[in-house]
């Protein structure tokens, strides 16, 4: 009996020691699992919608979806200061057609001009707050989130952070999210620049360099000047989205000096060489005056082509991954067009997207 | 008169001479005192230009499309005013011009719907009443007099359409009420089949076509513009244009781009009140569109105009237009009014480019000179040439002189000679402007041509310019193109004065003084026979000239450099009753706490040459008597002390000083000021001082003495720990700084051996830091 008992106790012992280590190895399971839940970010993908006339195309829509794009940041409007009536007003109002957009949640974006700011006095932050939330909600009634865009200066701070607390303020009630424009040194030297007062803050990951000088090498993105600017991210207050540019500009220098930008342009129309000879990776001459995207362009004038290649997107994601702490974050592409969108496969968009978790 | 400089006695000839000097002066140095003042900056580019814009024929029909572009088209309440103008004057010519057209624009622009209404039954019923404010109105009385009722029902039919053309300005956005204004266009078109005055079918028409282009209705806007307008037959009217522009915009917005762009083509050239809407609305997108547009012109001044419009955008490279427009319409007046804009530009690239004083400036803020400006001259040149030779152009004599005056930019002087002076020839006195331009552009030739050194005959030939020249002073870039000029000859001669005068006031020169400038100075001072401008250069006023000024300011180099028996005598060269009126100091008493306001009083004081004195009289006493002398050295120390930037005798040492450079303290201790890029030293060397109190301090035999001589070191480690490059402390946080183990010994020595004097208790009661320390 003894033996049996012991065999009995040897039995349950075993039994015990395979159900301590199945415990072990479901808690253990179970702790992985959960640790890794909780760190996984939540993604939105988004885009933002820049043009005044917001009727999308078949292949725009059909893009969207293929994207599972959740938010549109649509401009509205901007604000720009009005000499004749010194006072800012709205221009370049959008046309608004939201025809079969599903579920995809539209944002109204508002570009305020660093002027209109400069020009107004501090006192009428609160009615020029009013006329623009007026003429969102005129434009569409049901918002979730509102975003302001504008690129403050020192000058500036105190009138538009006066207006971000006013629109917070009125529209915290409604249950809207305010939300602001971000640019990488507004992090960098967030001490000296402030921090915007809103729910959250979306970071502008492009035009990272000065588009005038002739020595810049890509105004759009360029990661090693970006990096310079990856400093304080941990400190910031904000939680951060981030916006990501698919766009593609030429800067046109005539006589040494930045002339304007050719917008959408891409290599392929710069091919013809009885127009244009290639001088280097990036850069571009006139040999022969002729028209280009509604410009005249002249003999002797240069074009700096600025691009923005997926793998540069893929990076700038890796890079941003480890910066953006927040458990949930938006990616927003700039900026939803047919020809821009013919240039990014939405699989690759995937991709960059999925970098971020 | 001839200008000859005289050295004893002054003429009244000399006088006006010097009072005429004086106002040239005045004048260079004025503009930096209002332009660079605290008041808002403009940026702008900083150059010269003597290419009078006028000397076109200004009343060319685009003359102040081009010439005044600026100032007139950019301004939306100009625009709406020239639009007003021309239908207003269309409206009174015809009624004959017999009505004053304040009356007429309160008829169109003013009066309600009621009024007309009014007035229309006031002509049918001659018991009705005029409305009360068009009772005076003569243009009103003629419309119910005369019984115009097709024009009465008109303004009542064009006021009540006006609700629905009105664009959006502010935050509410009109909302067109598409049916009403398709209700209103049938309106008018009944009316307009009824009514029997072709003008006033046209204006209906306007207003229909207008009703139709802001409902969106473009494919109506092409239909009832084609509808209407064959049944109209009135004279030209500039209706015809304002009809057009809404049809180019609907045939844009339909696509067909070539045709509206020729539309628009065809305002810009005939309508001046729809001029530069049209220019903003003309666009091409590609090289076909372009071509096919070019084949759709009826006529060369057609094709010309094409060109014309491209030559308008700002950054357009015009001489690339310009020989188009020459090849299709070679006496196109805007061949010259682009011809005169485009020498302003190139002015802009070349003239002064080695020594306009703001060449840093241009190039940075405004990319000018342009990269390959040289290429453009030539081409420019090369095509000036072909139009003299070929003689096709209207104003030959303009071309010319622009050959000879681009020739000049580029920089051939003696061939820009040789062409000015065969045109000085050749053009008729009776073409005053052009006259007058030849003389300023050789005028602007002579004054390049100028080379270092300057002898005393190039500065007297500059002072009768100056003096005489009626171009010098009704062209305004000719003051800082000669001032500009001279400096640079001066600086490659090494005239540092001179040069330094020219821009700047003698107290510039104070606050940061320089020897070789102030010896430049003296030695034109001193010299017998002054030239014009050197006379003019040392005034200071009346009789005097700025040497004691100059005398000063070396000494105080000499003392500063420690070189006090050479600045004693330098200041004995100012004459006594000078130096009598200049402030006197005592910087040889003690004080606890820095006050440069707090002069002691009740002492001795002493002028610099004194002062000097005095410190030669210490140091021998202190050396002398060694055992004894550590009082005199401790007064030698305070009085170098009170000298410094932080004394109440900072004066005897420096002649500016600024208490705001406190907030910006730097290693180099120089510090940006208004009114001279050479920027204001502040004397902030304690060396002497310390020299002087650590002798002091080492053969004090009286604690209490070498308490004061330990406090005062403490003090120069502090104010050495200020500009040391590598302190981050900044005064303005007003806080009391952490000083590192370098700058402390002095205090840590004053707490830790002299706490038990009373000088020790009075300094911690006085003093903030070491009261805290």
């Amino acid at each position: 009996m003894i033996i049996a008992e012991d065999n009995f106790i040897t039995m349950i012992l075993q039994k015990n020691n395979f159900l301590l280590n199945l415990a072990i190895k479901i808690a253990l399971l179970f702790f992985f699992l959960a640790s890794c839940t909780s760190t996984k970010k939540e993604i939105t993908p988004a885009f933002y919608h820049w043009q005044t006339n917001f009727s999308l195309t078949q292949s725009e829509k059909d893009y969207l979806q293929n994207l599972s794009i959740k938010k549109l940041y649509v401009k509205f409007f901007d604000v720009d200061w009005n000499g004749k009536m010194q006072e800012p007003l709205p221009v370049a109002e959008v046309i608004l057609d939201t025809t079969d957009l599903g579920s995809i949640e539209i944002i109204p974006t508002i570009f305020i001009t660093n002027r209109s700011l400069k020009n107004y006095p501090l006192e009428k932050m609160e009615l020029l707050g009013e006329n623009i939330l007026e003429k969102i909600f005129s434009i569409k009634k049901d918002v979730q989130e509102i975003q302001i865009d504008c690129d403050w200066s020192e000058t500036t701070e105190e009138k538009y952070f006066r207006l971000l607390r006013f629109f917070k303020k009125e529209i915290q009630t409604k249950n809207i999210q305010l939300s602001a424009t971000i640019r990488l040194h507004q992090i960098k030297y967030f001490k000296r620049t402030g921090v915007p007062p809103v729910d959250r803050g979306m970071l502008m990951f492009y035009n990272v360099d000065d588009v005038k000088d002739y020595k810049t090498k890509n105004s759009i993105i360029d990661l090693e000047v970006a990096k310079q600017y990856f400093f304080n991210f941990e400190n910031y207050p904000l939680e951060l989205d981030v916006a990501l540019p698919i766009f593609s500009w030429g800067v046109l220098y005539r006589g040494g000096g930045m002339m304007k930008l050719i917008n959408n342009l891409r290599a392929e129309d710069l091919r013809d060489d009885s127009f244009f000879l290639q001088t280097d990776e990036t850069h571009f001459e006139v040999i022969k005056s002729t028209y280009l995207h509604g410009r005249y362009l002249y003999e002797g004038d240069i074009i700096r082509l600025e691009m923005v290649p997926l793998e540069t997107l893929q990076r700038s994601a890796e890079l941003l991954k480890s910066k953006i702490e927040n458990p949930n974050v938006t990616i927003s592409f700039y900026h939803l067009d047919t020809t821009t969108i013919k240039h990014y496969p939405y699989e690759s968009l995937e991709e960059v997207i999925d970098a971020f978790y | 008169m001839k200008f000859v400089p005289k050295v004893s006695k002054l003429t009244l000839g000399d006088w006006t001479t010097l009072a005429q000097y004086s106002i040239f002066i005045f004048l260079l140095i004025l503009p930096f005192q209002v332009s660079k003042g605290c008041g808002p900056y403009h940026l702008a580019f900083e150059g010269y230009s003597f290419m009078n814009p006028n000397i076109v024929n200004t009343k060319a029909t685009y003359a102040p499309y081009f010439l005044r572009f600026n100032d007139l088209y950019n301004s939306p309440d100009s625009l709406e005013h020239i639009q007003q103008d021309e239908n207003l004057q269309e409206w009174n010519e015809r009624f004959c011009n017999l009505y004053k057209i304040e009356d007429i624009k309160y008829v169109i622009y003013k009066a309600t719907i009621n009024d007309m209404k009014q007035l229309r039954n006031a002509s049918n019923d001659k018991k009705a009443k005029l409305p009360k404010r068009l009772k005076k109105n003569n243009f009103a009385h003629h419309l119910r007099d005369e019984k115009c009722s097709e024009v009465m029902e008109y303004l009542i039919y064009a006021k009540q359409c006006e609700r629905h053309a009105t664009v959006g300005v502010g935050w509410s956005t009109p909302k067109r009420d598409v049916i009403e204004m398709q209700k209103m266009i049938e309106r008018g078109k009944r009316a307009f089949m009824k009514t029997e005055s072709h003008y006033v079918r046209l204006r209906y028409a306007y207003q229909i076509i207008r009703l139709a282009h802001y409902a969106k209705a473009y494919k109506a806007v092409l239909k009832l513009h084609d509808e209407l307008m064959p049944k109209v037959h009135a004279n030209p009217s500039l209706l015809d244009y304002w009809i057009m522009g809404h049809q180019a915009g609907a045939l844009l917005k339909l696509g067909d781009r070539v045709e509206a762009a020729y539309l628009y083509s065809l305002i810009f050239a005939n309508c001046s009140s729809k001029r530069q809407s049209a220019y903003q609305s003309f666009s091409i997108k590609d090289n076909e569109e372009w071509d096919q547009l070019v084949l759709k012109c009826k006529s060369d001044e057609e094709r010309a105009m094409l060109y014309t419009i491209r030559a308008n955008h700002d950054d357009s490279r015009v001489i690339f237009e310009m020989e188009k427009i020459y090849e299709f319409d070679p006496t196109s007046e805007n061949l010259e009014l682009l011809l005169v804009k485009e020498i302003i530009k190139l002015e802009k690239d070349f003239l002064g480019k080695d020594f306009n004083d703001n060449k840093k400036r241009n190039k940075t803020y405004f990319k000018i000179p342009r990269k390959n400006a040289e290429k453009y001259l030539d081409r420019t040149l090369e095509f000036v040439k072909k139009c003299v030779k070929e003689k096709k152009v209207i104003d030959l004599d303009l071309w010319k002189i622009a050959e000879g005056y681009l020739t000049f930019l580029g920089g051939d002087y003696g061939e820009a000679d040789q062409i000015f002076t065969r045109l000085k020839n050749s053009i008729g006195s009776e073409n005053e402007a052009m006259v007058e331009q030849l003389d300023a552009a050789q005028l602007a030739l002579k004054i390049a041509q100028y080379n270092p050194p300057i002898t005393l005959k190039d500065e007297n030939e500059i002072g009768n310019i100056i003096r005489n020249d009626p171009n010098y002073w009704k062209y305004k870039g000719f003051p800082d193109y000669i001032n500009d000029k001279l400096v640079d000859m001066y600086n490659k001669s090494g005239e540092k004065g001179k040069a330094f005068r020219l821009h700047h006031t003698l107290d510039a020169l104070k606050m940061n003084p320089d020897i070789e400038m102030i010896e430049d100075l003296l030695r034109i001072c001193d010299k017998e026979n002054k030239s014009n401008l050197e006379e003019v250069l040392v005034k200071k006023d009346g009789l005097s000239t700025i040497k004691n000024d100059l005398l000063l300011l070396k000494g105080i180099m000499f003392f500063n450099d420690d070189k006090i028996e050479a600045a004693a005598e330098t200041f004995r060269k100012i004459p006594r009753n000078v130096r009598d009126l200049e402030p006197k100091f005592n910087p040889f008493h003690e004080h606890i706490i820095d006050c440069v306001h707090c002069p002691i009083a009740d002492t001795t004081m002493f002028d610099r040459a004194g002062i000097v004195e005095e410190l030669l009289k210490l140091e021998y006493q202190g050396r002398a008597h060694l055992e004894s002398g550590a009082s005199s050295f401790y007064k030698l120390g305070n009085a170098y002390y009170n000298m410094t930037y932080y004394g109440d005798s900072w004066q005897v040492t420096d002649l500016f000083r600024s208490g705001g450079n406190w907030g910006y303290v730097n290693k180099d201790n120089r510090y940006l000021v208004y009114g001279s890029e050479l920027g204001n030293i502040e004397n902030k060397k304690m060396n002497q001082a310390r020299k002087y109190y650590e002798t002091a301090l080492e053969l004090a035999k009286n604690k209490e003495l070498a308490a004061r001589a330990c406090f005062m070191l403490a003090k120069c480690d502090l104010n050495d720990f200020y500009i040391d490059p590598e302190t981050e402390y900044h005064p303005y946080d007003d806080l009391i700084p952490v000083l590192p183990e370098k700058y402390n010994s002095y205090y840590l020595r004053f707490k830790n051996e002299f706490s038990d004097t009373q000088f020790y208790e009075e300094a911690v009661d006085e003093c903030l830091f070491l009261n805290a320390y």
